[in-house]
Parts: structure tokens; C-alpha cells; sequence
């Protein structure tokens, strides 16, 4: 029988910032008997130039992703808004390049985020079991906009979670309210940005949980930075922390 | 006219075209038996007609529009002349009620009834060879003291209880609109389901008049901080007497 | 009427940012409209439903020629008059010209943004006719010689409190801040001026050209009032304000009512095709239509920007929008808000007039969810981002940002090789280094300084983890570096 194999795509937030989300994801897939690549001359998808309308730069970007990644037989990556940037706007990037964007497509088609590679495609449904994780006490989750909007991925996430052992998911209200990140957005008008976050936090902090989770690094960065200024103990966790706590 | 070509022209070349389209289904977006469609299911019997009252009373009541249930005319003119009694007008004076000029407000003969109850009634049309302008300064006048205007209603769409008022001679938009009580009568037989039948009834119509009004309840705004009060600038009351015989 | 523009997008946001009263107020309609308007996309209105409507919209603008002869032959047919303008100040003009020829002393309008866009009531009140708005909102804004901040609700930046300041100075009625009693005084100001008004003045929500009408929605009946009362009635149009047929009317004026208040039809709809006919007791003996280019040509040839033109001016997205949740009407500095204003207010006055509202916000997506005609405002935003990266001469659009500029063509050499990225790495560790107290950045240098003003950052790791897969994971998985 042979193992699934993935080629990691770790995104240059996760990989300079929060290297340990990317461990978590691969004790999660080591556990899960996947068998992993990484290509270690990966830098970026490109998504920083897009948002900001600097489109030759992006397209660069992502003509040496393409590069890296079109072999792969399937593509992995710990966050939702960059494996929107790959299924979404590799195509707007390519559409006037017949040949860039057939290989956009055929490499958009193989690239999954985290938690819709474990549910859609390994078909987990047991995380206590199949993970042997374990996550005592209650937490909330917050959708990303890329990853709820964009992509549609909002049932995955929460069945991971709501069958990990220990742990009480608790639904915030407006979970898919931006949090106000938006890329260089947060630095460029940041009262605004500050604002949305606000409102973020408060609705996380009326569930009461001890904890945030969600599929995006950068997301997760900007509440966490938010929490820790006002004071407050709950953490902001990716998802991939969850499934790999607790276990051998 | 002139610029209106060049306008026109202005589109073409934004749209890359040179010509006019060929309007082809432009105008015939709809496919014929979705119409045929609409206007049977449209067409009840008094049985269905009456199985839709109760969605017609669902949806009055948070409007604030006040149904009344009438068993025939007569029923449907005693309480509109009851109500006429009570209701005070509201900036003073006489009472003043002015009708359109239909034949089954006739009917009601509410000349009749409220003749000893010092309220004047009058129809909102022009005296025989009178001169239009001066005929609609003097109905003007009229409506602006009256407190109760009454329409017939040429259909309601229950589900959101919207009558349609199609203007024509003796159907000014006015009566509706300038008193502060509207009263509507509607026979059951003009109730439809929705407004997808209404428009179903006004696509089928031969010529539509310069003017029509969907109304569904009297006046209303929530534009201080959102909270709802009935009664801005139109009639702040309105009732529709449906006669079920 | 339009703000003068002495402050920026961001300063006019902090003044939103800090006002708790206009938040709670926007976050009421947010929560009452715009969660009920997701609510009926849900369980009322189809998927389908929209994409017709959609293509619906997108018909007729293909056919936009067309259309517009068609209605402006039928208006013509019962003694209307069309006139089409190219310019906003050939629209006021006529306008103008219109009340100077009836001696027009007293107008009153209905809510119309188009009127607010092409600036005409300082034309008519400079000419020493009174300019009455007559909708409540747009009537107290007016009192308050202040600017409408939502679509729908115009004043909702302002408290009962201050609107009962406003009307016992201005009416000279008893303080009172109850709604009701508010209200009443306002019915009885307005009636007087409704009824004595020798012109009306009014928008167009969706005109349907098979027909022949301009049709008009509201609650208040005012708009009802100020068309049929006075003896001439001007309706200002956008030239992409009208349907083609009346099935197609049908579809977009529910959508239209459940979008903007979460209502299956508005109190009153008006249908209106010309003036007063023969034999008829009422109306105007005289009726305009004036349609209004403005811009809208441009965006029509555009095919990035074409489908804007199919809003249907429903609010829906102000009602749902995070960003417009904070700052308010008036940091969008004109007649649109919202984020449907982010992206016509650049494309009718100039994208370099309003860079900030093409970059201010986070495009979450929130705006083309709500959308009851799927417009992909994001994809739109991102357009007018990559106009003003680069420069556009269609759109007569210069590089906003040269330093910005500079900084991804740094960034890009820095994500083209791993040795690049690797430096810039270790370059960031010894920058932050004086900066990382307790494993995070509280004070930050450069851009991150705006970050670190309200928010800790997370440092960089002293090992990415391109460094921990050689050292931590290859071996243990047995991977050799996949290069």
C-alpha cells in the first residue's frame, strides 16, 4: 500500500515568524504515515506584492513557485490565504500567458490547504484516534477570510476540532469577521486595522475560551498581538498546535 | 434629440459597436409559459382566494396596515362609514372624504351613509366641460383638507400585503396620498399570492398608464437611530377592506 | 452636496474610530440589516436567483443603447421629456434651466445621490431657489448643514439627542427626544413644504425601459409627494439605472427591498412614465427625465470595471462591511460610501484623488458575499491597487507610492533566490534584536512601528523552519533535501 506523499509549502510568515506551526504540521502528517518533501529553496507565493497591486513582482513570485512546486503530487500548506493566492490568483496573474497559466492550473488543482487535506483528501474524522491528540479545555475558532470566503472551507477546521478528546468548541459570534489584517493593510492605515481587531477580540473573549484557533499565521499574529497588549492570557493557536499536542 | 444620438453613439464605442444591437430577446427575456405560468396560478378559485387571507393577515400586521374582512359591500360600507365617525382629522377643521371615481366605491353610497354625520364626501374627478387645470386645482384642494381618501385597489399580492393603484381619469394618485387615512377596498377576487403574479397581471395588461404605486400600509421611517415610527409624510393610517362574498 | 476634501481618509476614520456612539449606531444597522439581508440570501433567495439577476444587469449594459432609446421613446410618447447629459455640469444646467423657464421658487427632492454627485442644489439655491430635502434623514442632515454617512439611513450618526437640539433651534418646537414626537414635527414642517413646492426633484432607483417608468422606492412617501404635487418633476438617472423588462424589474426590486432594509417590498413604489395625462385629476403637467453619463461611459469600456454598473445601489454592502463598520460615511469624502463607493468614487473623480480608498481596506471578501447581483468588489479594489502600483494612462492614473515601489522590487530580489531571503533573515534578527523584550516586539522600527503602536509582533525565529527541517525533521523522516 502505498503512503500519500506531499511536497510542503511552507509559508514565509510560518517559516520566518512561527516555525513551530510548521513542526506541529509535520508531526500531524508524520502521525498520519504521510510521506512529506520539502523543497528548501521556497520563498514566497507571491500574495504580498499582489495585495498591493504590484502584480510584475507577484507574477515573478510566482513563475519560480510554479518552478518549484508543479512536480509535486500534492501540495500541503498551513494557510488558507496563500492557497487562495495559488488557486485564485495565479489564474488572474497568468490569464494572458496561454502557457504559464496551464501550468498555474494544473498546479492549483493539487494544492490543498491543512485541514482540507486531512478531512477531503486522508478523510480524517477521528483526530483522538488517528492523532492521539488532546486538547483540554475550551477554545473558539476564527474563520480567515480567504480561507471561509475564498475557499469555502469552514467545516473542516471545526471537525477536527470538535473531535479532538478534551476539547469544547465554543462559536464566537461573527466568526468570519475580518480581524483586519489584510496584508500591508495592518500597517498602512493601522488605527482602522486596530479597530477590526478590536471587535475581533471582544467577541473571542465573550465565549470565554482559553484559546483562538485558526488556519492562518497571519491572521493568528495580529489577534495574538492584539491580545498581548491589552493584557489578556488567551492564546491565538493554528490548528495544526491542536491536532499535535498532547500524544507520543 | 441631437444629443441623444450622440449619447447613444457614445455607448456603442464604449461597447465596441458600431451599430445598434440586435435586440433580439432583450425584450422578450421572459419565456412565454413562465408568464402563462404565473398568470394561471394567479387565477384562484374563491376557495384558494381565501386560503391566502391568512397570509395576507400575517403579513399586514407588522406593517400596521388594518385589515378588515367584509362578508359583502354593504358590511365593507357600514365599516368604512364607522370608521369615519371615530377618526379624527388631523390638522383641524371639517371632515372631508374624497374617493376615486370607481364604480364599486359607489356602491358603498357613502354619500349615503354619512349624510347626518356632517362629513362631506366627494369624488376626486372633473365636473362635467370643466376646464382641467382649474378641475385639478379645485380637487387639490379638496384632498389637502380631506382626512380619508378611498381607492379601490386593482390587485394585492398577499404575502406582502401590497395593493397596486394604476392611475388613470378619476384614479389621481392624490387620494391615496395627500389625506391621512387611506382606506382600500378590495374584492377577494383581486388577491393574488406575491408580487411575481401582480407583475404577471401588469406585463398582461394592453397599455399600462403614465403612472402606477405599489403601497403596502401607511407611512413610515426608522431614520432616528433606527427606531420605527409610523407615520412620516404619507397617510400615517391605512386600512383595506377585503370583501370575501 | 459634497464635503470639502481638508481631510484624509485616515483622519476622518480616526474621527469615526473614536466616536462610540456612530460605532454603536453602524453596528445596529450591521446587525439588524446586514445579518437579516445574509439571512434571506440564505433561506429566501436562491444562488440562481442572483445570477440571473446578474445577467439581467449585465444584458442590459451590453445592450445599454438600446435600452435607454427604448425608455426615453416611451416617456417621450405620453409628453415627457429625456434629456441626456454627458457632464455632471450639463445635467445641473438643465436642471436649471428647467426651473428658470417654470419660475420655479421652491423644490423638493427625494433622496438622490446622483443629485449630491452632480452638484445641483447649491446651482438652484444660488439662483434664490429654496432646495428642500424632504426624506427625514436627508432632512435633518440638511438642518444640520452636514453630509449623509449611509445609503439607507443617512443621519444614523446622529443621536436623538442632538436631532431634538436640532429641530427646537430649527422649528423652534419644545425639546423633545422621543421618535414619535420628532417625527410628527417633521411631518408637519415637510407637509407644508411638499404642498407649496412648485418643482419635485427626484432620483431613480431602477428604471424598466419596456415599460417606459422611472420607479422609486421608499418607506416615508415623500418621494410619492414630491413627484405628483408640484407642477414639474425632474428625475435624475445614472445612466445604468434601468432594466430592460419588467420580469426583470420584478427580480431586482426584491432584491433591491431585502438588500437595503430587509424588506419584501418598501412601504411605497412608484412607477412613473411622464406627466400628467389628459383627463387625469393630478400629477405634473411637466415631466424630465435627465440621464446622466458623468463617467459611467469610462467604466462601461472598461471591461475590468464594466460590471460596477450593475449595482443596484442596495447598501447591502455597507451593511456588512468590517471597515465601513469603523469608519463611517464621511471618510469616504462623497456621495458613495461603503464599499461600493471605494470603488465608483475612484473610477467617476480620479483613482489618484482617491488612493486611499482603493488601499484602505482589507478585502475580505464580506462586500461580494452580500451582493444581491454578485459584484466581485475585491476584484475590483485589486485592479485600482495594481493601476496605482504601476500607473495607468487610460485611467490618467500616477504611481501612488514610489517608495513602496522601491520596496517590492527589493522584496522580489529577496524572494528570488533562498540566499537572498536567507540574508534579508538574518538581517531582520540583528535589526530586532535591541527591540525583542519577554519573546516579542512591543516597539518596533520602520513600517513596524505602526503595527507595534497597538499590537505586540512575534519576532523572528532564531531558526526558520527551513533551518529546522535540515537539523530536526530530514533525517528522523529520511528525506534527502529535495532540490
Amino acid at each position: 500500500m502505498t503512503r500519500p506523499t506531499v511536497t510542503l509549502f511552507i509559508q514565509c510568515l510560518v517559516d520566518s515568524l512561527s516555525p513551530e506551526t510548521g513542526d506541529a504540521m509535520v508531526r500531524v502528517l508524520e502521525r498520519l504515515g504521510v510521506r512529506m518533501h520539502y523543497p528548501p529553496n521556497q520563498t514566497c507565493c507571491g500574495q504580498p506584492a499582489f495585495n498591493s497591486g504590484y502584480r510584475r513582482e507577484a507574477a515573478k513570485a510566482a513563475r519560480r513557485f510554479l518552478d518549484i512546486f508543479e512536480d509535486s503530487e500534492a501540495i500541503v500548506c498551513p494557510s488558507g490565504s496563500c492557497v487562495h493566492m495559488v488557486r485564485h490568483h495565479y489564474l488572474d496573474l497568468f490569464r494572458d500567458e496561454p502557457a504559464q497559466l496551464a501550468r498555474a492550473r494544473m498546479v492549483a488543482d493539487k494544492t490543498f490547504e491543512f485541514t482540507e487535506y486531512l478531512v477531503d483528501i486522508l478523510g480524517v474524522t477521528d483526530p483522538g484516534a488517528q492523532l492521539d491528540c488532546r486538547f483540554d479545555g475550551a477554545v473558539t475558532y476564527h474563520d480567515s477570510c480567504h480561507l471561509a470566503r475564498g475557499l469555502g472551507i469552514r467545516r473542516q477546521p471545526r471537525l477536527l476540532l470538535e473531535n479532538t478528546p478534551g476539547l469544547t468548541l465554543i462559536e464566537m459570534d461573527e466568526s468570519d469577521r475580518c480581524c483586519g489584517f489584510g496584508g500591508t493593510f495592518s500597517v498602512k492605515y493601522p488605527e482602522i486595522s486596530t479597530a477590526m481587531v478590536d471587535d475581533k477580540v471582544r467577541t473571542i473573549l465573550d465565549t470565554g475560551a482559553k484559546a483562538v484557533v485558526g488556519c492562518d499565521v497571519s491572521c493568528l499574529m495580529n489577534i495574538q498581538g492584539r491580545l498581548s497588549r491589552l493584557g489578556s492570557n488567551v492564546r491565538a493557536l493554528h490548528i495544526a498546535e491542536i491536532l499535535a499536542e498532547g500524544g507520543k | 434629440m441631437n444629443n441623444e444620438q450622440y449619447f447613444l453613439k457614445r455607448i456603442r464605442k464604449a461597447l465596441g459597436r458600431k451599430n445598434a444591437p440586435d435586440a433580439g430577446t432583450l425584450f422578450s427575456s421572459r419565456p412565454q409559459d413562465q408568464l402563462e405560468g404565473l398568470l394561471s396560478r394567479a387565477d384562484r378559485n374563491r376557495a384558494e382566494r381565501l386560503e391566502l387571507l391568512a397570509l395576507l393577515q400575517q403579513a399586514a400586521g407588522p406593517l400596521n396596515l388594518t385589515l378588515h374582512l367584509a362578508e359583502d359591500i354593504t358590511e365593507a360600507a357600514q365599516g368604512i362609514a364607522d370608521l369615519a365617525r371615530v377618526s379624527d382629522t388631523e390638522w383641524g377643521g371639517d371632515k372631508h372624504v374624497l374617493m376615486h371615481d370607481d364604480a364599486l366605491l359607489h356602491a358603498l353610497d357613502l354619500p349615503g351613509l354619512l349624510a347626518h354625520d356632517h362629513i362631506t364626501v366627494d369624488v376626486a374627478r372633473f365636473n362635467p366641460g370643466e376646464d382641467e387645470l382649474s378641475g385639478k386645482q379645485r380637487l387639490r384642494d379638496i384632498a389637502e383638507k380631506a382626512y380619508i381618501g378611498v381607492t379601490g385597489a386593482d390587485w394585492c399580492a398577499a404575502d406582502c400585503a401590497a395593493i397596486a393603484l394604476l392611475s388613470g381619469p378619476g384614479h389621481g394618485r392624490a387620494v391615496s396620498l395627500v389625506p391621512s387615512i387611506h382606506i382600500a377596498v378590495l374584492p377577494l377576487d383581486r388577491l393574488v399570492a406575491d408580487l411575481p403574479e401582480g407583475y404577471a397581471l401588469l406585463e398582461n395588461h394592453k397599455e399600462l398608464p403614465a403612472s402606477f404605486t405599489f403601497i403596502s400600509g401607511p407611512s413610515k421611517t426608522a431614520d432616528i437611530e433606527a427606531e420605527l415610527v409610523h407615520g412620516a409624510h404619507g397617510p400615517r393610517e391605512m386600512h383595506l377592506f377585503v370583501i370575501t362574498g | 452636496m459634497n464635503q470639502p476634501k481638508d481631510k484624509t481618509y485616515s483622519e476622518l476614520a480616526h474621527d469615526a474610530i473614536g466616536n462610540e456612539e456612530l460605532h454603536a449606531a453602524i453596528r445596529m444597522i450591521q446587525d439588524r440589516i446586514g445579518k437579516s439581508a445574509q439571512a434571506l440570501w440564505r433561506d429566501e433567495i436562491t444562488p440562481e436567483h442572483r445570477r440571473l439577476a446578474k445577467e439581467a444587469r449585465m444584458r442590459t449594459l451590453d445592450n445599454l443603447d438600446e435600452v435607454l432609446a427604448a425608455l426615453a421613446e416611451k416617456i417621450r410618447a405620453r409628453g415627457g421629456h429625456v434629456h441626456f447629459a454627458a457632464t455632471a455640469e450639463d445635467a445641473r444646467h438643465y436642471c436649471l434651466e428647467v426651473a428658470r423657464k417654470h419660475n420655479i421658487k421652491r423644490v423638493v427632492k427625494g433622496k438622490s445621490m446622483t443629485s449630491a454627485e452632480i452638484g445641483v442644489d447649491p446651482l438652484l439655491e444660488s439662483e434664490g431657489i429654496e432646495v428642500v430635502e424632504t426624506d427625514l434623514g436627508e432632512y435633518i442632515i440638511q438642518l444640520a448643514g452636514d453630509t449623509p454617512s449611509h445609503i439607507i439611513a443617512p443621519c444614523i450618526h446622529m443621536n436623538k439627542r442632538q436631532i431634538g437640539k436640532l429641530f427646537q433651534e430649527k422649528l423652534g418646537i419644545p425639546y423633545s427626544e422621543d421618535p414619535p414626537t420628532l417625527t410628527r414635527a417633521a411631518r408637519k414642517a415637510l407637509r407644508e413644504k411638499l404642498l407649496t413646492a412648485d418643482m419635485g426633484l427626484s432620483g431613480c432607483n431602477i428604471a424598466c425601459a419596456e415599460t417606459g417608468h422611472v420607479c422609486l422606492v421608499s418607506n416615508e412617501g415623500n418621494i410619492r409627494m414630491a413627484t405628483t404635487m408640484p407642477k414639474v418633476h425632474i428625475a435624475l438617472m445614472g445612466m445604468e439605472r434601468v432594466t430592460a423588462t419588467l420580469a426583470e424589474h420584478d427580480m431586482l426590486l426584491r432584491l433591491l427591498t431585502r438588500g437595503a432594509a430587509a424588506q419584501k417590498v418598501s412601504t411605497y413604489v412608484s412607477f412613473l412614465g411622464g406627466p400628467r395625462q389628459p383627463g387625469e385629476t393630478d400629477g405634473p403637467e411637466e415631466f424630465h427625465l435627465v440621464i446622466i453619463d458623468n463617467g459611467r461611459m469610462k467604466m462601461l469600456a472598461d471591461p475590468r470595471f464594466r460590471e460596477v454598473l450593475s449595482c443596484i445601489r442596495c447598501g447591502g454592502c455597507l451593511n456588512i462591511c468590517p471597515v465601513y463598520g469603523r469608519i463611517g460615511g464621511h471618510a469616504y469624502n462623497g456621495p458613495y460610501p461603503g464599499p461600493i463607493g471605494a470603488v465608483v468614487m475612484p473610477l467617476l473623480q480620479g483613482v489618484n484623488e482617491h488612493a486611499d480608498l482603493c488601499r484602505g481596506e482589507s478585502l475580505c471578501g464580506a462586500c461580494k458575499d452580500i451582493c444581491p447581483v454578485n459584484n466581485d468588489l475585491p476584484r475590483m479594489l485589486s485592479e485600482l491597487r495594481h493601476m496605482l502600483a504601476y500607473g495607468d494612462e487610460n485611467w490618467e492614473v500616477a504611481p501612488v507610492d514610489k517608495t513602496e515601489a522601491r520596496a517590492f522590487k527589493a522584496w522580489s530580489a529577496a524572494m528570488s533566490c533562498r540566499t537572498a531571503y536567507n540574508l534579508l533573515v538574518k538581517a531582520g534578527r540583528l535589526v530586532q534584536a535591541p527591540f525583542v523584550k519577554n519573546g516579542a516586539l512591543s516597539k518596533g522600527v520602520g513600517p513596524l512601528t505602526k503595527w507595534t503602536a497597538t499590537r505586540d509582533f512575534p519576532p523572528i525565529a532564531r531558526k526558520t523552519f527551513a533551518e529546522r527541517w535540515k537539523t530536526d525533521h530530514a533525517k528522523r523522516l529520511n528525506e534527502t533535501d529535495n532540490e
